[in-house]
């Protein structure tokens, strides 16, 4: 299993402001009335008023505050009136924070303090330990439209960039928004705008350049399927040249700069013992290509260790020392991808440890503008014109696959002359292929006996492989519904061979009624077990964002019906050639008279994970033909 | 209930088996199981308890001691995850301490056992919050087949606090232990739930002597053991009642405590003594009397309305529109009712105390319930132990057969249902003036319905188009008023269509959603474009609109008894217009299916008349609680069920 490491994505939803400072708001702000209609469309929530205001003096020494006033238009936005403060025990501090709450007439109703908070360790359901905590408050609302007011001030000390900004998010307005940062001319401040033409404002003022924000009457959105946030929604990053960590001064002006930086992290711990360097030398003596004895390390290393992750202090970006994995035989991404580099050390093949940003179609570094936006780390191996990914965190994953959740993006590889910005490749839909082969001889009594071979590769492997975690009974309930079939009476799963990162199952089914409907002599049956297609596109609203398969992907599904001997064909469903621009769809039926049998063949194939808009139309059509197609019947007939 | 309880037998020395097959002493580990490589009684587990020990002593000062020793098998590289370690305690105050904590691994190596200790730095005392501390860890070396085991300590300064023990868990278990020693100076009544065999239970006594010889005292411990084997895991399934209901433990609840010359009670041992503490409870029965700011003008109106029900309608409507639940379930108030009137929030017990209060002052002979709702589980009715609770209800008994139980912290509440999260369960109501402390069995004799009537032509083209009328009662309702209410439309018809493009609701328009006396009608026109029609065949799903899509019971085995909740009577009639040129080719056959013992039935009747096509499907539940003995027959039910539903009207071009 793949697992994130979290720390990079500590500044990221922390929205906060100035107390002291703070300026008091018009009335009209806290009056629900007061919203224009206009903004009232596909919206739950309003921001009234949002200023962030971010002003940093020197590296390490930063101040935020945060200001939002929102209105809840009804009880579906109630989840705004949890306030959640995230922080890190040592790295930022909450100075102060104040909520307000208003009713629909502007009334302050409510405040609470800083005191009021629950402060508890923030749990990310992968770590067993980490040092982010979180301050957490709810008001209750007892009608709506209502509005809360919350302020924020706090000082960070550690920073590598300065996050993102989304400017829209789903079902929420914004009637008048502000981002501010006041920066040190000398730390070189940047921004990199995602989908929006947004511009700031550039001041001075106390010797810092101000560089401001502002939107003002915006729409809400409404959020669609099968679309990262990254590709539907306007957002702006933000970095400074010069950063600091932990009290460890960094250069993000390039990505070579930056890498440099993680390489200082990593020098002292990718080292094993002469001792243990010698025992895996003598490991891998007698196999002959680097490649292979890369292959036989990363085994070894799958076999040998597991995936914990603890992220404490600095420990968040720096790895456990080699030693310490080779020792307790486990890590975090960051420890395992390290381990691995010093096992590959020792036999003299060079690797690199690679920043990413994981996640199914996750967005990919912007190479013009450096920044931190990983929160994973993989190993590059770079053969002779034969570079090969490795996922260490993976106890399963076949020796060089990424898969959907690494790949198709860059990484920042760490080398000897500093960070380099590589792509990881992309799967092709051979790489994600799912093969079935079913047999099925249908009775004259109705019942039938089947027997299905899946061979499955990239991440249908993936998934069948996960499946073991389940129990006997659960695994079968799953594929059962994952692959649409008819409910058997019997259904009995093996898992067999899984190597050279193909994995085939193998199901023996039974079913005491396989026809659909009967009708005097006439029997109606579908055409295959396994539906290859099972997923439906929402149209309800029109689309506004390109759509995301998980990956590309080949499926095929063969099914050969042996008829009863006293049964002829009635109907054969007609035969479907189809294509969109990223895909295929073929399905052909055959009548061997001879045996009696009747072969059909669907094959789907879809190119690329990403559909841009201008095609979503022509793929929904695509698909809902697919769905229609499967749906279409096997006639026959019991002989006269 | 068909659950077996175990409760102890008293004293005397059954058995004593002297020498222990079950367990082994710290880093002693059988060669046996470390070569294990499955688990025996359950072929599939990834991973197994090999055993898992308690112990419950008294130390010199008297402080509770709790000593653990747990031992785990990994059995394959799905289950590397159980080698992390959680334990969480109670540390604000030292109320509660965690030391002593030792683990190590065992792995076979070359045949024998080989021990990688866990480091003392690699142990994390993690602050929690307040008032909980974590101490976490996790194996080394730890790889399929290892063996890791882990022992701590827990000291807690109360004698209240014994931890309930679980026999069974999420992995399959070979042997659960547990033994108490307890002075004979507490006196506990344990409660226990027990459906594995007991394979170990002792009792036996020890003189204890504390102190110097002339001043100090001399005491009877008792001693008591109780150990299972083979316990199988137990996974979440659909339709199960509280995870709590059904795994196997045992609890313990103090009722006295006695010194040296006296005897002194400290707990509830009957209901009737619970009740009565209750009726005086500063956080609860005298809640009851206190005035709220503004109620004057609720009363008045109340009292300008005519009947009982008008009363209790428009009293329960102002509690549950204007108070808000804060999510917090307690039998207690924590701010009182005159805060959360005034903050207009407050916890279950809060909102609802507001609710008996307001009723009792318009004149409503109303009583406060205390009640356990189903993720909290099932009131064990003969282990008298308010903690069993979670929340307070209002309860008015009108006549013999008719009583309201309201609970106000439900937006979509009616006041003439009872709540679905109390199906089923046992409330113990107080009657303070009568000094009456009687259950209450929360149940819903009448069936929720629910109705498709579906009108449709078909046109030549193969397509439908028609109007459709959903009717709901009860739970049903509730069920669509909420979805309806909590999303957006546009999200809704996507649920009533299940996401299916070839089925559009042109318009949709729900009656009766604020009438609680009244079912819900939703209106629908729709147009449908039949899938897989193919040539001269046209495939026609009657099951339109229901939400019968998927069986959600496809799996084999069943733990757990299937606790739908209510009963329920599910109805489809359809009428559809065959085009001229068309003719029915195959229609589903008229059948009638009933569950061996008759609590489930269904029906459908088919009728082909002057180019219209009839057809009506009548599923009725005459039971909600379906035991797991009786899953073989329940599972082939709902399997020929959707087929059946699944079944077609194939049209045919003539």
């Amino acid at each position: 299993m793949n697992r994130f490491f979290l720390i990079g994505c500590l500044l990221s939803s922390i929205v906060t402001t100035q107390v002291f400072a703070q300026v008091k708001l018009p009335a009209e702000t806290y009056l629900a009335s007061a919203v224009p209609d206009s903004l009232k469309e596909n919206a739950e929530t309003v921001i009234r008023y949002l200023k962030n205001d971010c002003t940093i003096r020197a590296d390490g020494k930063m101040r935020v505050s945060t200001r939002r006033v929102v209105t809840l238009l009804t009880h579906k936005a109630d989840d705004q009136a949890v306030i959640a403060v995230p922080y890190h025990k040592k790295f930022n501090t909450i100075s102060d924070i104040e909520v307000n709450c208003y009713d629909a007439g502007g009334k302050l109703i409510k405040k609470y303090r800083r005191s009021d908070f629950y402060d508890r360790a923030a749990i990310d359901g992968i770590s067993i330990i980490t040092d982010d905590r979180v301050m957490l408050l709810k008001h209750e609302f007892a009608s709506y439209p209502a509005t809360i007011d919350v302020s924020i001030e706090q000082s960070v000390n550690s920073y590598i960039d300065l996050s993102t900004w989304y400017t829209q998010a789903p079902d929420i307005a914004t009637q008048e928004a502000e981002y501010r940062f006041a920066v040190d001319p000398r730390l070189g401040f940047r921004y990199n705008a995602i989908r929006t033409n947004l511009k700031p404002q550039k001041t001075s003022a106390d010797g810092l350049d101000v560089y401001t924000w502002s939107v003002k009457n915006q729409k809400a959105l409404y959020d669609e399927d099968s679309a990262p946030r990254w590709s539907a929604y306007p957002h702006i990053a933000f970095a400074l040249n010069s950063f600091s960590f932990d009290n460890r001064p960094g250069d993000l002006s390039s990505w070579k700069s930056y890498g440099q930086w993680i390489a200082s992290l990593n020098k002292e711990v990718s080292t094993l013992s002469p001792k243990r360097e010698e025992e895996i030398r003598q490991m891998t003596a007698n196999i002959g290509s680097e490649k292979e004895k890369a292959r036989f390390l990363y085994n070894y290393l799958q076999k040998n260790t597991r995936y914990v992750s603890v992220q404490l202090g600095i420990g968040g970006l720096k790895p456990f020392p080699a030693t310490f994995v080779d020792e307790k035989k486990y890590g975090d991404c960051k420890a395992l991808s390290n381990y691995m580099y010093a096992l590959l050390r020792a036999v003299g093949i060079q690797s690199h440890y690679a920043l990413v940003r994981a996640g199914e179609n996750e967005e990919a570094a912007d190479p013009r503008f450096p920044a931190d936006p990983f929160n994973h780390v993989i190993l590059c191996v770079p053969f002779k014109n034969d570079t090969t990914w490795l996922e260490c965190t993976s106890n399963t994953q076949p020796f060089g696959r990424l898969g959907a959740f690494t790949e198709n993006r860059n990484a920042l590889l760490i080398t000897e002359d500093g960070g380099k910005l590589v792509n990881t490749p992309a799967s092709r839909p051979g790489d994600n292929r799912f093969y079935a082969e079913e047999h099925l001889q249908l009775d004259e009594s109705g019942s039938a006996t089947a027997s299905v071979r899946i061979d499955a590769t990239g991440d249908y492997r993936t998934d069948y492989e996960a499946l073991r975690s389940l129990s006997g009974d659960d695994q079968r309930t799953y594929l059962i519904r994952n692959w649409a079939m008819k409910q058997p009476g019997l259904f009995e799963l093996k898992h067999l061979a899984d190597s050279a990162g193909m994995k085939t199952l193998a199901v023996d089914l039974e079913y005491d009624r396989m026809w659909e409907m009967a009708s005097g002599n006439k029997f109606f049956y579908k055409p295959a077990l396994i539906g290859i297609w099972n997923a439906r596109i929402d149209v309800s609203k029109p689309r506004r964002s390109d759509f995301y398969f998980p990956h590309p992907l080949h499926k095929e599904c063969v099914t050969f019906i042996h008829l009863p001997q006293n049964f002829e064909i009635d109907n054969l469903p007609a035969n479907v050639d189809m294509k969109f621009t990223y895909g295929s769809y073929v399905r052909k039926y055959e009548f061997d008279a001879e045996k009696n049998q009747v072969k059909s063949v669907a094959t789907l194939i879809i190119d690329r994970a990403a559909v841009p808009l201008s095609k979503f139309g022509e793929m929904q059509q695509f698909l809902d033909n697919v769905t229609k197609a499967n749906a279409r019947k096997l006639v026959l007939r019991k002989k006269a | 209930m068909k659950k077996l309880l175990f409760t102890f037998l008293c004293m005397g020395t059954l058995c004593a088996s002297a020498q222990d097959q079950f367990l082994s002493e710290y880093g002693k580990v059988p060669v046996a199981d470390l070569e294990m490589t499955t688990c025996d009684f359950e072929k599939d587990a990834n991973a197994m308890v090999l055993f898992d020990k308690g112990d419950i002593f008294f130390d010199d000062r008297f402080a509770m001691i709790f000593r653990r020793h747990k031992r785990i098998k990994i059995l394959n590289d799905k289950a590397r995850d159980e080698a992390d370690i959680r334990l969480e305690f109670h540390s604000l105050n030292h109320y509660e301490q965690i030391s002593d904590v030792q683990a190590q691994t065992i792995n076979l190596v070359d045949g024998k056992p080989v021990i990688t200790k866990l480091d003392r730095k690699s142990i994390f005392y993690q602050p929690v919050d307040k008032y909980t501390t974590a101490v976490i860890f996790t194996f080394p070396n730890v790889k399929p087949g290892s063996v890791i085991e882990y022992k701590f300590r827990r000291t807690t300064q109360s004698f209240a606090n014994v931890p309930e023990w679980f026999f069974q868990g999420n992995l399959p278990v070979r042997y659960s232990e547990f033994k108490t020693a307890i002075p004979e100076y507490f006196d506990y009544r344990t409660s226990a739930r027990i459906y594995t065999a007991v394979v170990k239970n002792t009792s036996n006594q020890q003189s204890k002597y504390l102190g110097a010889a002339s001043d100090g005292i001399g005491f009877t411990v008792y001693e008591k053991t109780l150990g299972m084997s083979n316990v199988v895991a137990l996974h979440d399934e659909p339709y199960m009642s509280s995870r709590h209901d059904n795994l196997q433990s045992i609890s313990h609840q103090l009722v006295a405590i006695k010194p040296i010359n006296d005897i002194m009670k400290t707990g509830a041992d009957t209901w009737a003594k619970v009740g009565g503490l209750l009726a005086d409870d500063e956080d609860f029965g005298l809640q009851i009397r206190k005035k709220l700011k503004g109620e004057e003008v609720i009363l008045e109106k109340a009292k300008a309305l005519k009947t009982n029900d008008e009363k209790i309608a428009y009293i329960f409507h102002e509690v549950r529109d204007g108070m808000k639940w804060d999510s917090r379930d307690r039998w207690y108030t924590m701010d009182g009712t005159q805060r959360a009137w005034e903050k207009k929030s407050g916890n279950s017990t809060e909102i609802n105390l507001v609710l008996v209060h307001l009723l009792k002052s318009a004149g409503v002979k109303v009583y406060p319930m205390v009640v356990s709702t189903r993720e909290n589980g099932r009131v064990n009715v003969a282990y008298a132990n308010v903690n069993q609770f979670n929340r307070a209800v209002a309860f008015i008994p009108v006549d013999s057969t008719k009583n309201y139980v309201l609970d106000a912290t439900n937006k979509y509440q009616p006041y003439n249902q009872v709540p679905y999260n109390l199906l089923n369960s046992m409330g113990l109501y107080i009657d303070k003036q009568e000094k009456t402390y009687d259950w209450f069995e929360i149940r819903e004799p009448k069936s929720s319905r629910h109705t498709v009537f579906l009108d449709a032509e078909i046109t030549p083209a193969g397509n439908l188009s028609g109007k459709a009328i959903l009717s709901s009662t009860g739970f049903y309702k509730n069920d669509f008023v909420e979805r309806f209410k909590s999303g957006t439309e546009d999200k809704y018809k996507t649920y009533l269509t299940d996401k299916d493009n070839h089925l559009k609701i042109k318009a949709i328009k729900l009656e009766n959603a604020e009438v609680d006396s009244l079912p819900l009608a939703q209106n629908i026109e729709f147009d449908m474009e039949p899938n897989g029609s193919d040539g001269d065949y046209i495939y026609l799903v009657p099951n339109a609109f229901s939400t019968l899509r998927t069986n959600p019971f496809l799996n084999q085995n069943r733990m757990t008894d299937v606790d739908l909740g209510y009963l329920q009577n599910y109805n489809i009639y359809g009428v559809f217009k065959v085009p001229a040129g068309y003719k029915a080719d195959a229609l589903p056959k008229n059948i009638n299916m009933v569950m061996p013992d008759k609590s489930i039935s269904f029906r459908r009747m088919v009728v082909e008349d002057a180019g219209s096509i009839s057809i009506r499907y009548i599923i009725d539940y005459k039971k909600a609680i379906f035991y797991r003995q009786d899953y073989p027959a329940f599972h082939e039910f709902f399997k020929q069920m959707q087929d059946m539903l699944n079944e077609q009207i194939v049209l045919k071009k003539s």
